[in-house]
């Protein structure tokens, strides 16, 4: 019996070493992050951005081009490029060139939901011009990686704030999704360190327009809860003159009141209030610090204070609607009202065609409700 | 007055006999013996023969009490008279000449006056021993720091002292065929189990050996099952752990010429229990408890887990650290499988350099081993500075055992983890812990399931294993050992409060 | 043969442990890729599907329980040579005995397509097979007692995995699920059909029962023991639904493992990695009941010592993994078996249970003939 045992155990000894291929560490070129262009001819060019692990340099970083038909093939042809084993399991950040983004993304998406391997938790993003020249940016201020940069830049924002979530789970789920169409950050080149530029608007896969950076957190608080925020509003000034305190120049007085507002708890809540028509009301709870004002307004007032809130929530529904009518123009519909009008249709079926023909013309009544909690240690 | 168990031969017993011929024997069964000390008297016309082995009896005694007052006796000499005037408490006869014989090896003294038909002995035994000390291989901070000696009757003594109750029972046993040797069965009447006692007391009557040179090997004699990794009976040289274990109903065992004492039935979680717990706050020896526990698992899985991300699983390990991770494995041309068992062997070089030494020695080498040599291999290439880390610390978490025995265990265990794990990733990690399980729910000690009170899971007794709550709420002795009497002390007593202001 | 097993007290365990004996041997392979088959069928009112398998397995294990009490300590080998007498109940036990040994091998070939396609794609079957085999050989050579304290332990050391479930939960959409109750009944039957196989290990009962130390306590912890399985495979088949988009969930082969692919900390990424091996633990009490059922069968029915039994099953298990190499053989595999377990284990007993309740009144009434 136990030499029964014993000599299984040298029989797995001997036959094992061979046939698990090992992934030590120093011998692999560790992918963190790529970008995928498209070549004139039907072809797409990957550039990849590589940790190696050299004595005595220690970490280098550099690019790996590779050009092929598919996504796999480029790695294929860029490893060509590489001392080691380029391995994509630790990737980050896939970004897509503004060209490839046009016709489409999803077929170059197959392969990252195909391999297990790979984290579902990598960021996409949309570039301009093209990924190559986002990421091979020569900038000494950013500390070693573009790619690393740009990962960082995304998640400081997509983690409690600022962009909706721009992960690969996100965007499939979204993009499979009947009534919700998917929006990513667009990435540009600014004084040579990159920068989020705007909010695509996708339609399915295929971008169809964008959205202003300073529209973030709206795109952001009217997907989720959104918690422990900063933002600014542009106020007209008319209505609160009577409200100044008195020691003030009026005659120095501007027509617009500059706000910042600290964002303690938002809530939305969607709802279709006509079926017929198309009417879906969205109404939106904003709980806000008041954290800066431009003009001395008098605040230890009931009614000053009242009125405050009611022209926030005035801006903020003008900003929403405005918004939205440009989106709906694009058809693409990031907010996900298709989700909720087909949960009011008989078997909650629903068209991805369909859709796209009602979009355009629904109605949103935007309902804001602004509560200024605190006000800081000034009236 | 310890009592023979040893069946005397009656039948061919050769008393009375003439002194002379009483010589002869003793000379016969002792060839070439110069230590035998055999001097004949002879006071009113009766002869008298005292001897014994010279170095193994107290001779200042026999000068004193036995020949001096023999001497000086008015009456005649007769086995009953001198058992009389001789002020010595552990005066007996003997008939048996084979008895005599292996008296003399004990440190006996005999008389025997010619044609008694008995002889006398007295237990004069003149044993030489070192002094009580300090323990060396379990120390502790609080509480006492006695430790055992070879001297069984020292060891008795300590214990009765520590256990002053007539319910404290210790039974002789023989064991030996050819080099025979005291082993003393030490339990509770009342609060033992009785199971337990009787497997014990069998296994050490049933053993057949030549011989047991310590009690280290007497417990691998009479353990469950002899290819196991795991100790099965705890051993202590602490006094205060080893007499906590018998109140608290478990079965000691005491060998003659051994410094420590083994403790049965052990659990694995028994042998990290340390008296110190008790000694602390509860909170503190629950903490300790727990950092010991955690300390094992850490030490056991920590470099296996190393080395398989290493080679496997680079996926789980953040782009950070993976980076520092890397940097530091550049330099390095073995696999990372060799360069664990490299360094691993290390340590426990180190480890058994550190033992062998003389202790003053010992610390310089531990210094000159981990600092320059671990360094020097770092500069060298040969290791990456993050595997030092990691083997240090699970060497380092292996030391927390109170039990030297199950620190060894652990250490050894890691070798055949670190090999699974390095040519089949978590996978071989996951074989082999789940193998470790399976092995560890076969183990028995005698006859008690090894991960009790685990499985079978009792969870009135995690306390005092995972934890130890104030002993308010502790009265009641481990279930699993099965002990007479559960119940320590009354609980309504020990809960009973004052109101404010009484 | 004897009907009844007449087991020694030292080997009969507690009733409490037929609560992580039901939940270990339930699930295994089955849960990874339950989500996606039930979802096929009754979409986003998978839910109701899985209710009403925990309200039919309630009824079948009832029905179990009924059968095995009309009997004072037999199993189902002895039950069935009772009824069908010697020739045909002993056909009857063999189908058992290949029924555990199919399983068997369709467990561990699933499990190690997925270690495969996770990880280590050039890894030999055979390797992997080996280490399995020791690992079960090893507990069963153990007896009943090692392998009820394995399952205990493996048990509550893989609970840990649900706590991961709060990242998937957090980015679950709820609008998945609705508009509710849209499924038909026949398609909901059809979902509820599809959790069969990895709600399957309860027919074990039919063997453990005269194990069991104290009979009048059984039912409390068999019931818990099966709704903790339901609980877990409702709990795992609803964020599946909200987690991932119906299009995808129908493609995907294993969704509860797909489900941890984001989980990530800052210390450790990526614990999909890891859990794959924890599946070990989940799998190992499916593999070593379903083992010692085999050999404990081969004893009653034809008295072949369970040493043999084990070691002779051992070696055709690795052969056969040896020679089934290809996806489309697993996936046919599981297939059958699962549709097999479904009248085996769902079916079969519903008809056992009338012919017992016959046959003790017929019984009864010959012996009250002869009195």
């Amino acid at each position: 019996m136990k030499t029964l045992h014993c000599l299984l155990l040298i029989m797995i000894c001997l036959t094992l070493g061979s046939c698990v291929q090992s992934k030590q560490i120093e011998k692999l070129s560790v992918v963190t992050s790529r970008g995928t262009d498209q070549l004139e001819n039907s072809e797409i060019e990957t550039t990849l951005m590589i940790f190696q692990f050299t004595k005595p340099e220690g970490i280098v970083i550099n690019p790996v081009f590779g050009k092929g038909k598919t996504i796999k093939g480029a790695l294929a042809n860029a490893n060509l490029e590489s001392r080691f084993e380029l391995v994509a399991g630790k990737i980050q950040l896939e970004l897509y060139g503004m060209e490839l983004a046009k016709k489409g993304i999803f077929p170059y998406l197959d392969t990252l939901n195909r391999d297990a391997r790979l984290p579902d938790s990598m960021y996409l993003a949309i570039s301009v011009p093209t990924a190559k020249e986002v990421l091979t940016t020569k900038e000494q201020s950013i500390s070693n990686n573009v790619g690393e940069h740009i990962h960082g830049l995304i998640k400081e924002n997509a983690k409690d704030h600022f962009l909706p979530r721009v992960t690969l789970q996100t965007f499939l789920s979204k993009y499979y999704d009947i009534g919700v169409d998917p929006a990513l950050p667009i990435i540009e080149i600014k004084d040579s360190i990159p920068k989020i530029r705007s909010i695509a608007i996708l339609r399915d896969d295929k971008l169809v327009g964008e959205i202003e950076s300073n529209y973030l957190l709206l795109f952001k608080i009217l997907e989720e809860t959104v918690r422990n925020e900063k933002f600014e509003l542009l106020l007209p000034m008319k209505p609160f003159e009577k409200y100044l305190k008195n020691y003030t120049d009026t005659t120095k007085s501007t027509d617009k009141l500059n706000i910042a507002l600290g964002l303690v708890k938002s809530k939305v809540d969607t709802s279709l209030i006509d079926n017929k028509n198309n009417v879906f009301q969205t109404d939106l709870w904003l709980d806000v610090n008041l954290l800066e004002l431009s003009e001395p307004v008098d605040l230890n007032n009931d009614k000053s204070l009242k009125l405050l809130e009611k022209e926030i929530n005035k801006k903020i529904e003008a900003d929403a609607k405005g918004v939205l009518a440009r989106i709906q123009k694009m058809n693409g519909d990031t907010f996900g009202y298709g989700k909720i009008y087909r949960t009011h249709q008989k078997n909650g079926k629903l068209t991805d065609e369909l859709w796209h023909e009602i979009y355009p013309t629904i109605k949103v009544n935007f309902n804001v409700k602004t509560t200024i909690t605190r006000h800081g240690s000034v009236d | 007055m310890r009592k023979r168990t040893r069946p005397t031969k009656q039948g061919n017993s050769v008393l009375p006999i003439a002194i002379n011929e009483l010589e002869q024997l003793l000379q016969d069964n002792f060839p070439n013996n110069p230590d035998l000390t055999f001097s004949i008297y002879h006071h009113h016309g009766k002869i008298m023969a005292v001897f014994y082995i010279s170095y193994m009896v107290e001779n200042d005694k026999i000068e004193n009490y036995i020949l001096d007052q023999s001497l000086k006796m008015k009456t005649d000499w007769s086995t009953q008279t001198l058992l009389n005037e001789i002020p010595l408490s552990s005066g007996k006869t003997n008939t048996s000449i084979d008895d005599v014989l292996y008296g003399l090896l004990l440190g006996k003294v005999f008389l025997y006056v010619e044609q008694e038909k008995e002889i006398i002995e007295y237990v004069l035994l003149n044993k030489d021993k070192r002094s009580l000390e300090k323990a060396e291989t379990e120390s502790l901070v609080l509480g006492p720091k006695i430790a055992f000696t070879e001297s069984l009757i020292t060891n008795l003594n300590i214990i009765r002292w520590r256990i002053r109750s007539t319910d404290l029972v210790l039974e002789e046993i023989i064991v030996g065929k050819k080099i025979s040797r005291e082993v003393r069965l030490i339990y509770m009447k009342s609060v033992a189990n009785e199971k337990d006692v009787n497997t014990m007391r069998q296994r050490l009557k049933d053993l057949d050996v030549d011989e047991i040179e310590d009690s280290a090997v007497l417990s691998q004699y009479i353990e469950d099952s002899s290819f196991n990794l795991f100790p099965q009976f705890d051993t202590t040289e602490l006094p205060d752990r080893f007499s906590y274990a018998i109140t608290k109903g478990k079965v000691g065992l005491l060998v003659e010429n051994s410094p420590s004492g083994l403790v049965a039935p052990a659990t694995i979680f028994s042998f990290l229990e340390s008296t110190e717990d008790l000694y602390m706050r509860w909170q503190a020896g629950s903490f300790l408890r727990l950092i010991r526990f955690l300390a094992m698992f850490f030490s056991i899985v920590v470099t296996p887990a190393y080395v398989a991300v290493i080679t496997y699983h680079y996926e789980i390990i953040p782009t950070q650290l993976l980076l520092s991770i890397g940097e530091s494995r550049a330099a390095v041309p073995f696999p990372p499988l060799l360069e664990a068992l490299l360094l691993e062997f290390m340590i426990e070089l180190l480890r058994e350099a550190g033992a062998r030494l003389p202790t003053k020695v010992g610390q310089t080498m531990g210094i000159v081993g981990g600092i320059v040599i671990g360094q020097a291999a770092v500069q060298a290439g040969i290791t990456s500075n993050i595997l030092i880390i990691v083997v240090a610390m699970s060497a380092l978490a292996s030391f927390t055992s109170p039990s030297y025995l199950l620190g060894t265990t652990v250490r050894l265990i890691r070798f055949p983890l670190i090999f699974l794990s390095g040519i089949l990733g978590f996978f071989g990690l996951m074989f082999g812990i789940c193998f470790l399980i399976i092995h560890l729910l076969r183990l028995t000690s005698i006859g008690t399931p090894y991960l009790a009170p685990l499985y079978p899971l009792s969870l009135q007794d995690f306390n005092n294993v995972f934890y130890r709550l104030p002993f308010s709420l502790e009265n009641k002795r481990a279930k699993f050992n099965i002990p007479k009497e559960l119940v320590r002390y009354s609980k309504k007593e020990a809960k009973k409060k004052q109101d404010i202001d009484e | 043969m004897e009907i009844n097993s007449n087991i020694k007290a030292h080997l009969q365990f507690p009733a409490f442990y037929l609560f992580f004996i039901m939940f270990g041997v339930q699930t295994g392979v089955g849960i990874m890729g339950a989500p996606k088959y039930i979802f096929i069928e009754a979409k986003q009112d998978s839910w109701v599907a899985i209710l009403l398998a925990y309200i039919l397995l309630i009824i079948i294990v009832s029905v179990m329980l009924l059968i095995l009490k009309q009997y004072e300590d037999a199993d189902i080998f002895g039950i069935q040579v009772d009824i069908f007498g010697k020739w045909i109940g002993k056909l009857f036990g063999t189908i058992y005995i290949l029924y555990f040994f199919v399983n068997l091998l369709s467990i561990l070939l699933n499990y190690i397509e997925v270690i495969k396609v996770y990880l280590f794609p050039t890894i030999s079957s055979f390797i992997l097979g080996l280490l399995f085999i020791i690992l079960i050989a090893y507990c069963v050579l153990g007896g009943i007692r090692t392998i009820v304290g394995m399952i205990f332990f493996f048990v509550i050391l893989t609970q840990w995995i649900l706590f991961l479930l709060y990242d998937p939960i957090s980015r679950m959409d709820w609008s998945h699920f609705s508009p509710m109750f849209q499924a038909s009944f026949p398609e909901i039957l059809q979902g509820t059909k599809a959790t069969t196989y990895s709600i399957s290990g309860f027919e074990l009962l039919f063997i453990l029962y005269p194990f069991i130390q104290n009979k009048d306590k059984i039912k409390l912890p068999l019931f818990l023991g099966l709704g903790y399985t339901i609980f877990n495979l409702l709990l795992v088949t609803v964020i599946s639904i909200g987690y991932f988009s119906p299009v995808d969930l129908a493609d995907l082969d294993w969704p509860t493992l797909s489900l941890f692919k984001n989980v990530s900390y800052s210390f450790i990424e990526r614990l999909d990695n890891i859990i794959i091996f924890e599946w070990i633990m989940v799998i190992l009490p499916n593999l070593v009941l379903l083992m010692w059922g085999m050999t404990y069968g081969m004893k009653r029915i034809y008295n072949v010592s369970q040493k043999s039994t084990l070691y002779i099953a051992s070696i055709m298990v690795l052969i056969l993994i040896i020679f089934i190499q290809h996806d489309k053989q697993v996936t046919m595999i599981t297939d059958t078996i699962a549709q097999f377990g479904f009248w085996l284990l769902f079916v079969y007993p519903l008809f056992l249970l009338p012919i017992v309740l016959i046959k003790k009144k017929w019984r009864r009434q010959r012996e009250d003939e002869k009195n």
